[in-house]
Order: structure tokens, then C-alpha cells, then sequence
């Protein structure tokens, strides 16, 4: 028997049966929560609004049309439960040891791994210093498999526009990584 | 292909995009040009290097809060069935009366009157099913800041204070928790972090005194200056006295006395 699809589960959901948001939460709980974790920087804030955008997804159910966009819904929440979080929080100020949360652990620190673990850290800083459309359209292109249709629906953008920010995203990228990478040298 | 079509199909490449025809014509294109040779090959790179980054995990804690989130939804549907069943059978119950003699009509619109007038205070009093979410998810991190405040590692008390923080209005019980660790916990990092989430509570009369109380018992100089800075912010003159008394004290630390007078300066204005 295969596995309902997200869009199945969601039908379901907005026609009053709420329980397949379970699985919902199940398949989609890691993603977004690393969307908004490379967006936010910080794992607290990432939680908070993972739980929001479900919160969103019960209350704003029946305006789910189907039509297999499930996730294409689900990432315009997760924009404006962001984008509302900010507006409500500018003024907050966040536990120091907050951003160090957000890291992932690098476990064992075998001399053989410590390279690859410093540059994977010098990589994560470098993106968090992509001005945020940018770091937003090159965390949906390459975490999320979107292709750069349903980006630009995410987006509210046509395709050819997610292309050129995309390009644009990664070059600026790979020169902040550079200039880090030559900071660390010296 | 110019140097733009090489871009924008590489670009396309990048998300695995597939345009028949044209992998041949970028080969060639980069073939011929170094500069977009080198460019594609630092981009393509840099595209493997950001994939192999891998996932945070979410902590167990987002589970427990999605399921107190569905638990909360089943329960205000419930409710809600139940309304709408009550109604129904106020339906049916108002069909009935209409259907009896006249005299009988009036006493059924005075009952409706007072059934009305009852309906709307019972209404008024339960409020929305969504308000009765947002307080369910209020008390998940309530309870989850009280059960972090007691944990053996700062890290985790300083997230419990956090999550007291994202509550719009500390509960009595995370307050009393607050100052608590304001009082006794032996992490100056901690008592800082607890007076930052008591700085944020604006509408609490008495938490002013509550502040002064903690400022008179307060150990760490660094935590007191943080506590003289919230009363400031407060605007709260009952502290004056005791400002006034650490002013006055040669024993106490400089800094903590420098800003008592700074403090007496900002409350007098």
C-alpha cells in the first residue's frame, strides 16, 4: 500500500480531520526547521516557529486549495510566520548563548576531522553573512530541492528572477567564504 | 552560446534542471572561455561544499509542544462540537415554541430575552477557541521554563529563562521562579538572564518592589548594576531609598555606587 501524499494528508486535514497533521509534522519538522535555523541562526527561534507555521497550517486550513502544492503552501507560511516574527521581535534581545545552540554538534574532534569540521563552520558563517534574500533563495535551491518554479511561487517571483538571485547568492557567497578563508590564514 | 546562456544554463544545472541540447553548447562555451571555466568550477564547488553541511536536529522539546498544540485543537473542537450541538437543540426547542398559541409566544420571548442576555455573558466569558490555544501553548512553555529553571546545567536554565521570555505574560509561577533563580542561582550568567526576562515584563504593579527587594540581596555587583538598569527602565521610584543606601555605603563596589548615582539622576528627572 504506498504512502498518502502531503497533499492527501492535508485534504484531509482541511476537511476536518486534523490528526494526518501528524505525519505532516513528522516529514516536514527537520526541513523547516533547518530552513529557519540557516535563516534565524538561532535554534530557539527555529522551534518557535516550526511551531507557529503548524499553529497557521490548523487555523488557516480550509484556504488550502490542493492541487499538489502542499509544500509550496507550507514555505509561504514559514516566510510570513518569519517575517511576523521579526515585526513583533526586533526589539528582543537574544540569549548570548543562543547562536552557539544553532550549531550543530561537530562531534568527535579527531585531528583528521577538525579540517573538514572548521571549514564546514567557516562555510556556515559565511552563509550567515548573505544578506537574507539571498541566503533565503540559495537555502531553498539547495537544501529543499525546489526547483526554481516552485521557488518563484514560494517567492512570489517568476522562475527567470529566482535564476538570477540565485547566481547572484552564490557568487557573493563564494567570495565572503574566500575573504574568511584568507582571514583565517593570516 | 555567449557568456550570459553559459551562465544562466549552468545556473540551471545547479538545481538539476535539465534543458535538452544544451550540456554540449555549455561544454563547448566553457571550453573556449577561462573566465567561465573558472567560474563554474569555484560556484560548482562551493554548491557541493554548502550540500554536504549537514541537518540540525530540533530538540525533543518541538515534539512535546506540537503535541500539546494538537491536543489543545482536539479539545477547543470539541467544544466547539458541543456548542454547535446545543444549539441545534435550541433550534429545535424555538421550532416547538413557535408552533404553540400566542399567549405561549410571549412567555417564549421573554424566556429567549433572558436566554440571550445569559448566552452573551457565557460567550463573552469563554472567549475564542483560538484564544484558548494561544493559552494552552502559553502554559506548554510556561511549564517548560519551570522544569528548564530546575535543571543542573546553566545552559539549560539559561534556556528556561528564554523560553519564560517568549510567554507574552509570565504566569505568578514563572515569576516567583525567576526571581528565585534571581536570588540563589550560583551562575552570574544565569541571575544576568533572569533579570533580562523580568526587564520585559511591563505589566506587573508589583514587580517594582519585588526588583528592589532582589537589588538588597543581590551579591554579584554585575548583576546588581543589571538590577539598578531595570528599576531605571521602570521608571520605578521606590527604589530610591535603598539607591540612596548603596550610594552612601563605602564598602560597596565603586561601579555599583557610580551607577546608584547615575540611578538617583535618571529617578529624579
Amino acid at each position: 500500500m504506498t504512502e498518502a501524499t502531503d497533499d492527501e494528508l492535508m485534504v484531509q486535514v482541511r476537511d476536518g480531520d486534523v490528526a494526518p497533521l501528524g505525519a505532516l509534522f513528522e516529514r516536514h519538522q527537520v526541513p523547516l526547521y533547518n530552513f529557519f535555523l540557516r535563516l534565524t541562526g538561532r535554534a530557539a527561534i527555529s522551534e518557535d516557529l516550526v511551531q507557529e507555521v503548524f499553529l497557521r497550517v490548523l487555523k488557516y486550513r480550509h484556504t488550502y486549495r490542493g492541487q499538489g502544492q502542499f509544500r509550496t503552501w507550507l514555505y509561504q507560511i514559514a516566510r510570513t510566520a518569519r517575517a511576523d516574527h521579526y515585526r513583533k521581535r526586533w526589539r528582543e534581545t537574544e540569549l548570548a548563548d543562543d547562536k552557539a545552540a544553532a550549531l550543530p554538534s561537530l562531534g568527535p574532534m579527531a585531528s583528521d576531522l577538525l579540517e573538514t569540521a572548521q571549514d564546514a563552520a567557516l562555510l556556515r558563517a559565511a552563509l550567515d553573512r548573505l544578506p537574507g534574500d539571498k541566503r533565503e533563495v540559495l537555502v531553498l535551491s539547495r537544501y529543499h530541492e525546489m526547483r526554481y518554479e516552485e521557488i518563484g511561487r514560494v517567492l512570489g517571483c517568476t522562475e527567470g528572477t529566482v535564476k538570477v538571485r540565485v547566481h547572484r547568492a552564490i557568487k557573493e557567497l563564494r567570495d565572503i567564504y574566500r575573504q574568511m578563508v584568507r582571514e583565517r590564514r593570516v | 552560446m555567449n557568456c550570459e546562456q553559459a551562465t544562466e544554463r549552468f545556473v540551471a544545472q545547479l538545481a538539476g534542471e535539465e534543458v535538452a541540447g544544451t550540456d554540449a553548447a555549455l561544454a563547448a562555451h566553457l571550453a573556449a572561455c577561462a573566465a567561465c571555466r573558472d567560474a563554474t568550477e569555484s560556484l560548482t564547488s562551493l554548491w557541493s561544499e554548502l550540500g554536504a553541511l549537514p541537518d540540525a536536529q530540533p530538540s525533543p522539546m518541538l515534539r512535546a509542544r506540537f503535541e500539546a498544540l494538537m491536543a489543545g485543537w482536539t479539545d477547543a473542537a470539541a467544544g466547539t462540537a458541543r456548542r454547535a450541538s446545543n444549539i441545534g437543540r435550541m433550534r429545535g426547542w424555538l421550532a416547538g415554541l413557535l408552533a404553540t398559541p400566542r399567549p405561549a409566544q410571549w412567555g417564549g420571548a421573554l424566556a429567549l430575552l433572558v436566554l440571550g442576555f445569559g448566552a452573551g455573558t457565557w460567550v463573552t466569558m469563554r472567549g475564542s477557541d483560538m484564544q484558548a490555544l494561544r493559552h494552552e501553548l502559553q502554559s506548554t512553555r510556561s511549564m517548560m521554563a519551570l522544569s528548564l529553571l530546575q535543571q543542573r546545567s546553566p545552559a539549560d536554565r539559561l534556556q528556561g529563562i528564554g523560553f519564560s521570555a517568549r510567554t507574552d505574560t509570565p504566569d505568578a509561577a514563572v515569576l516567583d521562579a525567576l526571581f528565585e533563580t534571581l536570588a540563589s542561582d550560583p551562575s552570574v550568567d544565569v541571575r544576568l538572564a533572569a533579570v533580562d526576562a523580568l526587564s520585559t515584563v511591563r505589566d506587573d504593579a508589583a514587580l517594582g518592589p519585588r526588583l528592589v527587594e532582589a537589588l538588597g540581596k543581590q551579591p554579584s555587583p554585575l548583576v546588581q548594576v543589571a538590577l539598578i538598569d531595570a528599576l531605571v527602565r521602570r521608571h520605578d521610584s521606590r527604589a530610591q531609598p535603598l539607591l540612596q543606601e548603596i550610594l552612601a555605603d563605602s564598602r560597596r563596589n565603586r561601579t555599583v555606587r557610580e551607577r546608584a548615582r547615575w540611578a538617583l539622576q535618571q529617578l529624579t528627572m
